[in-house]
């Protein structure tokens, strides 16, 4: 990996480019090595979100809630997991292996079956709502959560995303770096070390920075140019980018993971819980099965199965589960309905997700749907905005901390109220 | 534009004689680059009683700054105004020739003249769609074998260029019938016909967001929970669009087909009608589906379709929509200019009363206050202690809502808003910082060049989400790349034939070459302060000067002021 060797090559002249920093007015940018997240486990370290996200709404019926043997549950079979009583989709067998470290909700319930204004909802816990732009899950957590010593965005968002996760009101500084190619993530980031004629122009560049803030200073600050070029030369040099190189992994951890962008990507988002990033985002695409749902999921889930199941096994092995709160699913779920395509089209009302980790009460199975597909409302309903309430607990992080909008009304991190059954 | 032509010329070769003598050494000057499209068009309307209109648009925003006690920024430079021009109406920044040809027209109004003269510019017609291509496209990814995205915008590009009415083009994006290759206007319907069979969903409602302005997806699957939008008016308007069909000849309309929707309570079947949700009697049977809808999106009473442009043609001249979101304008008021989006209303009607020829709205804003305002503001000077969030936050180390900009000056465009350029403009401003003349892609090998180039830049940029007016931030990834991308490293390179190159071989002083670099970067000189600071750089690099020279290069567009617009 050349730009690797190239941002190591730069790692001596590191305090030089310190200096720099220091006299460019970048203080808080200045990082302790010693205090790398990595040294510390278990419940002392300060805790991680990963989510899997699984764009365009998956199947239920092909994942988490299957209905085998009944009129709306397709071919589908079901198997065992670790967790008693409690069969998933047989396409997901490494996965029945650690459902023990995982609870399953089939309640969660949705009012927006479309794309764009799902994802909203999911990703924030709000619907969306013309006069503000709430922000995502992960946006909240990394505000929340700091992490001293971290020279990489505290919020990475690995695999392609039409929607990347944003700070919406909170600002753009908690947007996640969104990096659609993980395998090149470490080709684009690193860069050019402190050398002479670097400083020369980085000192050029503050002049101009500024002489444009003049009479607009207020505007320019609100554009994170400066608090981002910080930040990118920070990066840029730091030895924290070979989280990304999974190259530096034993071959039968990789092999684990699945030969797959995604499989790497949950490796990727272990190496970077390590280092102190705070979310994570994993995207998987094409769960919109309109057509030809179960070949589709078949094949989504030789994909998802080993990358989620060596995740959720490599944390618990390295004792970072209890650190790091994860959670899988997507926009909505699918019609209990199959069409005359053999797929399965939007539907919002009962849909399915899993969650693990960051001292959630694991082995826990909340809801149920009707396996004649007759009756729309699941068992046990679950809002979205009480899971997220649950997750931000766990994280230590108030669900009701109200923060100030643009529109001068005070919004809560989340609207809903914590799950019991999921928080000891 | 023969006359404006004509009546230029002799300015042409009166800025050529007398010549500013430090530009002369840079390079001799080449022929206009103008008037190579639109001859022979008739476009006086786009001129005609053009100060009323613009009046008009100046009192309703004077009137807002008024009520909201908002005093207006100071009249920007002439210099940084053309830079916003050339940004929005060709996707670059002015090249120094452009520049030496501006500062030697000392004629009054000579904004207003090179307004029109870059309307008349190919770079306009290839700009311009290609920005409006995404609203009608979508995103470049997953694109079927038959679309022909390229196809489509050049074929807009010219239309724009002429002046062709806007409701006219409207009309054959959705209506167009034929191959995506020689009928190009099909590519509206064919990039989504060719992907799945929710294409007739996704095109209403494509439709009504870049054609009207307002979203009607939601209504897809229940009622619109805040407007007027009911399910059946989206499964109506789908229905329009549910007899076309794709075949190897190209796109075709199919009488047999009907569109079938199903009960999501009942899962029943039924067969949907085609219906507008208002005024059906603006549509008229005995033609195919989509022309029928084609003809009542584009009615001449239909305001939402006037507003919606206008809106548009705002978004893409400030970097930010009139009415923001882009695609979510309220309704028209029952009286126009009665509310919040009057100028909408009166750039609507203008419009239509102008051939619905786009050069005429945009000419509208190019000359209207707001677009000439500063991007500086006495309410910006000091970075005031944020008072709203301590009541009800008081974790002091965590930044906040609101500083984010909520930035009343800009809001009401009582001053120019600083937008970060989109990739297209980067890319293209860019692309223009290595060229002492203006980048025309009018030769097919320079054009398939730049765009293999512009694909690879925007696929290292992330470029994605239609939602191109949500502003963005600096973004770190964004920031590495604009420091170490191959883009930026062509832009600054010190070659026989680039700016950097004959800047530094050509320049005759010292002074003379930080003018010419200023001015290619950032289409201004440098203040005495930054003189100060960058002379003594070229002093001491005599003997390595073009080194010098790229590395003033770099920072200059590596700078806020060179990737914000302002």
């Amino acid at each position: 990996m050349e730009p690797l060797k190239r941002a190591s090559a730069h790692v001596d002249s590191r305090r030089e480019f310190l200096k720099l920093a220091a006299g460019l007015g970048l203080s808080f940018v200045l990082p302790g090595l010693e205090s790398r997240a990595a040294g510390r486990r278990g419940r002392k370290r300060t805790k991680s979100m990963i989510r899997v996200w699984l764009e365009g709404g998956p199947s239920q019926l092909e994942t988490w809630d299957p209905h085998p043997d009944s009129p709306i549950g397709g071919p589908t079979r079901a198997i065992k997991t670790t967790i008693a009583g409690v069969e998933i989709a047989e396409h997901f067998p490494r996965l029945a292996e650690q459902m023990h470290h995982l609870s399953v909700i089939r309640s969660l319930v949705s009012k927006e079956g479309d794309h764009a204004r799902g994802v909203y909802f999911v990703r924030t816990g709000y619907r969306p709502d013309p006069t503000i732009t709430h922000p995502s899950l992960g946006s909240i957590v990394t505000r929340e959560l700091p992490s001293p010593g971290l020279e990489i965005p505290r919020f990475i968002s690995l695999g392609y995303n039409e929607r990347p996760s944003r700070g919406g009101f909170l600002g753009g500084r908690f947007d996640a770096l969104h990096l659609s190619d993980p395998d090149q993530a470490m080709a684009k980031l690193a860069g050019r070390g402190p050398d002479e004629r670097q400083k020369r122009r980085l000192e050029s560049l503050d002049v101009l920075a500024r002489s444009f803030a003049r009479g607009r200073e207020a505007a320019v600050e609100a554009t994170l140019h400066r608090e981002s070029l910080n930040a990118a030369l920070t990066m840029m040099t730091s030895e924290q980018l070979k989280a990304f190189d999974v190259s530096a992994e034993p071959q039968v951890v990789r092999d684990a993971f699945g030969d797959s962008q995604f499989g790497r990507a949950c490796l990727i988002a272990r190496r970077l819980v390590e280092q102190g990033v705070r979310v994570i985002e994993i995207a998987l695409q094409n769960f919109d099965t309109h057509e030809n749902n179960f070949a589709k999921n078949r094949e989504l889930a030789g994909v998802l199965d080993p990358g989620f199941a060596a995740l959720v096994a490599d944390l618990a092995e390295r004792d970072l589960l209890d650190s790091t709160a994860l959670l899988c699913l997507g926009e909505f779920g699918r019609t209990p309905k199959i069409n005359a395509k053999d797929g399965r089209d939007h539907w919002p009302a009962a849909f399915s997700c899993l969650m693990g980790g960051g001292g959630l009460t694991p082995g826990v199975l909340i809801g149920a749907t009707d396996p004649t597909g007759e009756r729309k409302e699941p068992d046990n309903p679950i809002q979205l905005p009480a899971l997220y309430a649950t997750i931000l607990r766990t994280l230590g992080i108030d669900p009701a901390h109200p923060s100030a909008t643009p529109i001068g009304r005070p919004i809560k991190y989340s609207d809903g109220t914590v799950i019991p059954e999921l928080l000891a | 534009m023969m006359n404006l032509k004509l009546r230029l010329l002799p300015l042409l070769v009166a800025a050529a004689g007398c010549g500013l003598v430090a530009w002369t050494a840079l390079g001799p000057l080449v022929d206009w680059p103008f008037a190579n499209a639109g001859a022979g068009a008739d476009e006086s309307h786009v001129a005609d009683g053009l100060s009323a209109a613009v009046d008009r648009v100046n009192r309703h925003v004077e009137g807002r700054w008024t009520a909201e006690g908002i005093p207006p920024a100071e009249p920007a430079d002439e210099l940084q105004v053309l830079r916003r021009l050339s940004l929005a109406l060709v996707g670059t920044i002015p090249s120094l020739e452009d520049i030496r040809q501006f500062e030697a027209d000392d004629r009054p109004s000579r904004l207003d003249r090179w307004t029109s003269r870059m309307l008349a510019d190919d770079r306009f017609g290839e700009y311009f769609a290609e920005r409006l291509g995404v609203a009608l496209l979508g995103e470049r990814q997953n694109e079927h074998p038959m679309f022909r995205r390229e196809r489509f915008v050049s074929w807009l590009g010219g239309e724009l260029v002429r002046g062709r009415p806007f409701d006219e083009i409207a009309r054959q994006i959705i209506a167009e019938t034929g191959s995506p290759t020689s009928a190009p206007a099909t590519n509206f319907v064919t990039a989504q016909i060719t992907q799945d069979d929710q294409f007739a969903n996704r095109l209403a409602s494509r439709t009504v967001r870049a054609f009207l302005g307002q979203r009607i997806d939601c209504a897809e699957c229940h009622d619109h929970p805040f407007d007027d939008w009911k399910q059946a008016d989206f499964q109506g308007l789908a229905a329009y669009f549910a007899q076309a069909r794709f075949r190897t000849s190209g796109l075709e309309d199919d009488d047999d087909q009907r569109l079938e929707v199903e009960d999501r309570s009942t899962l029943a079947k039924r067969v949907v009608e085609p219906r507008v949700p208002f005024h059906d009697d603006w549509v008229h049977g005995d033609k195919s589906r989509r022309r029928q809808l084609a003809d009542w999106v584009t009615h001449r009473e239909n305001r939402r379709f006037t507003r919606a442009i206008a809106n548009r043609v705002w978004g893409l001249m400030f970097g930010r929509p009139f009415v923001t979101p882009i695609d979510d304008i309220p309704d028209p008021p029952e009286t126009p200019e009665t509310d919040e989006t009057a100028v909408l209303d009166v750039l609507a009607a203008d419009l239509q009363a102008h051939d619905v020829d786009l050069r005429r709205t945009i000419t509208v804003i190019a000359l209207s206050r707001p677009f000439r305002l500063a991007s500086t503001h006495p309410s910006l000077t000091s970075l005031a202690p944020d008072t709203s969030r301590a009541t009800v936050d008081s974790d002091s180390d965590k930044a906040d809502a609101a500083d984010e900009p909520s930035n009343p000056p800009a809001t009401t465009w009582a001053m120019f808003p600083l937008i970060q350029l989109r990739p297209e403009q980067i890319f293209r401003a860019y692309q223009q910082t290595a060229s002492i003349q203006p980048m025309h892609g009018t030769n097919v090998i320079s054009r398939s060049d730049r765009l293999i180039k512009q694909n690879r830049f925007f696929n290292e940029f992330s470029l994605i989400g239609e939602n191109e007016f949500e502003e963005r931030f600096a973004a770190v990834p964004q920031t590495v790349l604009h420091m170490t991308s191959r883009a930026t490293r062509e832009a600054i390179a010190a070659k026989p034939f680039s700016v950097a190159g004959r800047i530094a071989v050509m320049a005759q002083d010292d002074a003379s070459c930080l003018d010419a670099c200023f001015l290619v970067c950032l289409t201004r000189r440098p203040t005495e302060e930054e003189k100060s600071h960058f002379l003594p750089q070229l002093v001491r690099s005599r003997r390595n000067r073009t080194r010098a020279v790229e590395d003033i290069l770099w920072s200059l567009i590596n700078s806020p002021e060179f990737l914000w617009n302002h």
